[in-house]
């Protein structure tokens, strides 16, 4: 899946998890992000996109679809949050009370529980140190990315990395993207199942009602824009030289297709297509 | 002493019905399409193509492994997003198409009830074929709860029924509790395992909750289970990543998971070949170890979510850092490992570009491989297995290690057989495809198994058990060749040699254990092969390092053995490649 789809048709189920309860919303309306859809005693949902209900699902919530440009993670832990896009700047600002908070940088500690004593809804962070999250979860990484839950007294905010774990900057292209949506609401989804192709993704709803080209999956060709997705130049950028006819082989035996990358810091590199994700 | 691999019928019985076979195997990193066609008379793997497996849309990977082995083969496989069958008289198409998928991870299932120890049998039964989880790693992953009667006529006694009543309230409650932390709120489903005035006495207490019934009486119960089961896993697991598909408009069969046709595969060697086979998968998301006599009786194990992808953690998690560890030739910090395991998780198609990535990768499936064999021993599970002839590797993670060296270390690594047996690796990683060609064309599936699936036969590996007096060798080999020309070898205990025996090159093996270690035939006993030792591509192995593997607890002298034997073999990335 690209890292940011602008502008595009999505659909999803919305949904109380908490038991059956009351749906508000009926089939073909129109509704809001913040609109409350459906709700029990113990939750509600938001419709967390601006459309129209495609279906009804009788005591649990409804189908929702409109246009929306759509952030993909790499991971995620815990539920979701609907709230204003705000970037992190420290020192902590009453906007972020309820707020879906951009980290462009690694989530440290610190940061994240400044968060949680701000009242932030949601955060969206470039990357975290497996470490970091141990630390505030009290869990194993390994397990979290395999469904445990986080018991909630103990970290109750649902965490998205768009780079996964590490050190990762965020992206320019992506601070960039994300710049354009800051005070707008932002459905981030953390529920991550990596089995059955579940990641988690910050969702911002647009008013437009023409959406951009669905996503296609673009072929490899000489000037295609890449992410280095894998392997030892992961997080980088670049553009395809070109495409390898013979396989390669690695320094590690394996012989692969590979392409020849011009990396963003000029080197010139061989990776293997499969650690290739074109973006543009 | 272990013979060749020969048929016991060379001869097939009937002409291949089927003139191509599409085999479409979906994994939880790789996609393959393999494709089976006539060529010279017999049914042979004509081309196959993998690709990422695309998770939010599997039908995508499919076609971009179709549309890959078209382009080698020059064949149009699919129009209007159908795959084209029959073959067309242009060459198109396919004659059978069959999909296994092991993607999706596994079946989560809880199970409880009074009745567990009554029903046990039947149920282990049900759930050899079908990758499953018993007692799933968090409630949101439960798929189906199986609630199981106190059997045949235990509700006449007070204290039963009230057992089964408590019981089915505890599944209701579970169910419930399950749907509150499914990301999509959606609750397992409960197979109520009994008779019909069990199943008749608890509706009400699950009213509300998606019940399937199953009555365990009569005939062929594990039967009914299994496909009960079945059909919840192609619902449930399938279902989500298949939505763009619809398997079974692509194939007349319904879709198979890997251990199905894994284990049809390992039953047909056994059969066909007259041995115990003995069938080793390492997967990014499942380890599986399926075992067979020459009668075909199966002997299954299976590590569902224990693999070198997104079952990593579960190595790390279940095994521990220091068994993994254990297996590098360089060293790495607990935190390097840690994010190793993690990336692998988030990142499934990554390939080892590095040496360093590759032996990571190695020490996990080596890893993975030691858990499932350390499995309590079960009556259908594969230590039940009295032995094993032929060892056979598969999955992405043999079929791409790039030296036939490394592959055999990891497969003794792993397995630690004993005795004398064959060792194969499944290069072409299509044993999981000719399993499901088998439902398709028996005979041109035994064909292609024949001429491409046993292809390459690293060699005879001969592994001792027990300890030598003191400085004394371990076993003494002897290869008398066709020309009367000997090649004697003492082999030290705790090293592995290759001896010379070139593919297609047969010699008569003559062993001589040192008093204490064992062959194959008793501790001491010597072996005088009846018939030559086949050849093969490592020559052959004699494995004098001992059962149970044991590796030195200091770190460079741990190394430096990894490394020694690994020479001995020849595994460098330079040397023996494929």
């Amino acid at each position: 899946m690209k890292p940011v789809q602008q502008a595009t048709q999505v659909s999803r189920a919305r949904l109380l998890i908490t038991g059956p309860g009351e749906v508000l919303v009926s089939s073909r309306a129109t509704v809001a992000p913040t609109d409350i859809i459906a709700r029990n005693a113990d939750s509600v949902v938001h419709a967390g996109i601006r459309g129209q209900v495609e279906a009804v699902i009788p005591h649990r919530g409804a189908v929702i679809s409109g246009i929306a440009t759509v952030f993909a993670g790499i991971v995620g832990f815990g539920g979701e949050a609907l709230g204003p896009l705000v970037f992190a700047r420290q020192p902590a600002t009453p906007d972020w009370h309820g707020a879906v908070l951009i980290v462009t940088g690694p989530l440290s500690h610190d940061l994240a529980q400044t968060a949680r004593t701000a009242g932030v809804g949601g955060i969206f962070a470039a990357s975290a140190q497996p470490a970091v999250l141990a630390e505030l979860t009290g869990m194993d990484c390994s397990a979290l990315i395999d469904g445990a839950p986080i018991p909630p007294d103990r970290w109750p905010l649902p965490i998205v990395l768009a780079h996964g774990f590490g050190t990762w900057e965020l992206r320019p292209e992506l601070t960039q993207a994300l710049g354009v949506y800051v005070g707008q609401p932002g459905l981030l989804a953390a529920p991550t199942d990596i089995r059955r192709g579940q990641r988690p993704e910050l969702v911002i709803a647009l008013a437009s009602t023409a959406a951009s080209q669905g996503e296609e999956r673009q072929s490899l060709g000489p000037g295609t824009l890449v992410w280095v997705i894998a392997g030892q130049h992961a997080g980088t950028a670049g553009r395809v030289v070109r495409v390898l006819v013979a396989r390669h082989t690695l320094p590690s035996g394996i012989r692969v297709r590979a392409a020849r990358v011009h990396l963003e810091n000029g080197q010139e590199v061989t990776a293997p297509v499969v650690h290739l994700l074109p973006v543009g | 002493m272990t013979m060749p691999l020969v048929p016991t019928n060379p001869r097939l019985p009937a002409p291949a019905a089927m003139r191509s076979m599409l085999l479409l195997e979906c994994g939880a990193a790789w996609t393959q399409a393999t494709l089976l066609g006539v060529a010279e008379g017999h049914c042979r793997l004509l081309a196959c193509d993998r690709v990422p497996t695309t998770l939010a849309d599997v039908g995508m990977g499919l076609r971009q492994a179709m549309q890959g082995v078209g382009g080698i083969t020059g064949r149009r496989l699919v129009a209007q997003q159908r795959v084209i069958t029959p073959e067309t008289p242009a060459g198109d198409g396919a004659d059978g198409v069959a999909l296994v998928f092991s993607a999706g991870g596994p079946l989560c299932i809880s199970m409880l009830g009074p009745g567990l120890n009554h029903w046990l049998p039947t149920v282990q039964r049900s759930l050899a074929a079908l990758p499953h989880t018993i007692s799933a790693p968090s409630e949101a992953q439960v798929d189906a709860i199986l609630l199981l009667g106190p059997g045949p006529d235990a509700l006449d006694d007070d204290s039963h029924r009230m057992e089964w009543e408590a019981a089915a309230r505890k599944a209701s409650e579970q169910a419930h509790a399950a749907a509150k932390v499914h990301p999509l709120g959606q609750g397992p489903i409960i197979v109520v395992v009994g008779s019909p005035t069990e199943q008749e006495m608890i509706t009400a207490t699950l009213a509300g909750l998606e019940v399937q019934f199953v009555e365990l009486s009569g005939s062929a119960p594990a039967g009914r289970l299994t496909s009960t089961l079945a059909l919840i896993y192609e619902q449930r697991v399938l279902g989500k990543l298949a939505e763009s598909v619809t398997p079974r408009a692509w194939s007349a069969l319904p879709p198979l998971s890997a251990v199905q046709a894994l284990s049809r595969f390992a039953r047909f060697v056994a059969q066909r070949y007259a041995t115990h086979a003995l069938v080793v998968a390492v997967g990014a998301d499942a380890t599986l170890a399926l075992g067979a006599n020459p009668q075909g009786r199966l002997f299954a194990s299976q590590a569902p979510g224990v693999g070198s992808r997104q079952g990593a953690g579960a190595v790390l998690r279940q095994a521990g850092a220091d068994q993994i560890q254990r297996w590098l030739v360089d060293p790495l910090a607990a935190q390097d490992l840690e994010n190793a395991v993690l990336t692998r998780m988030l990142t499934p198609q990554l390939l080892p570009e590095t040496r360093a990535d590759l032996e990571m990768d190695l020490a996990l499936g080596r890893a993975a491989i030691r858990l499932l064999m350390e499995q309590p021993a079960t009556p259908g599970g594969v230590r039940a297995l009295p032995r094993t002839d032929v060892l056979i590797g598969t999955g992405a993670l043999l079929a791409t290690i790039p030296t036939l060296a490394e592959a055999a270390l990891v497969l003794l690594d792993g397995v630690q057989p004993c005795g004398i047996c064959q060792l194969v690796v499944d290069v072409a990683n299509i044993a999981t495809a000719l399993g499901a060609a088998s439902l398709l064309d028996s005979v041109a599936a035994a064909d292609a198994v024949d001429v491409d699936a046993l292809l390459m036969q690293l060699g005879t590996c001969v592994a001792t058990v027990g300890t030598p007096p003191p400085t004394q060798p371990a076993v003494r080999a002897v290869l008398e060749y066709a020309d009367g020309h000997r090649h004697v070898t003492d082999v030290l205990p705790g090293t592995i040699e290759a001896l010379p025996l070139a593919v297609g090159q047969r010699a008569r093996l003559m062993l001589f254990p040192a008093l204490g270690v064992d062959v194959g035939l008793g501790p001491g006993e010597r072996a005088f092969a009846g018939e030559p030792v086949e050849g093969g591509r490592l020559g052959l192995i004699i494995d004098a390092r001992g059962r149970p593997l044991e590796l030195p607890a200091d770190p460079p002298q741990r190394q430096a053995l990894l490394r020694q034997w690994r020479a001995a073999l020849g595994a460098h990335p330079t040397e023996g490649t494929r």
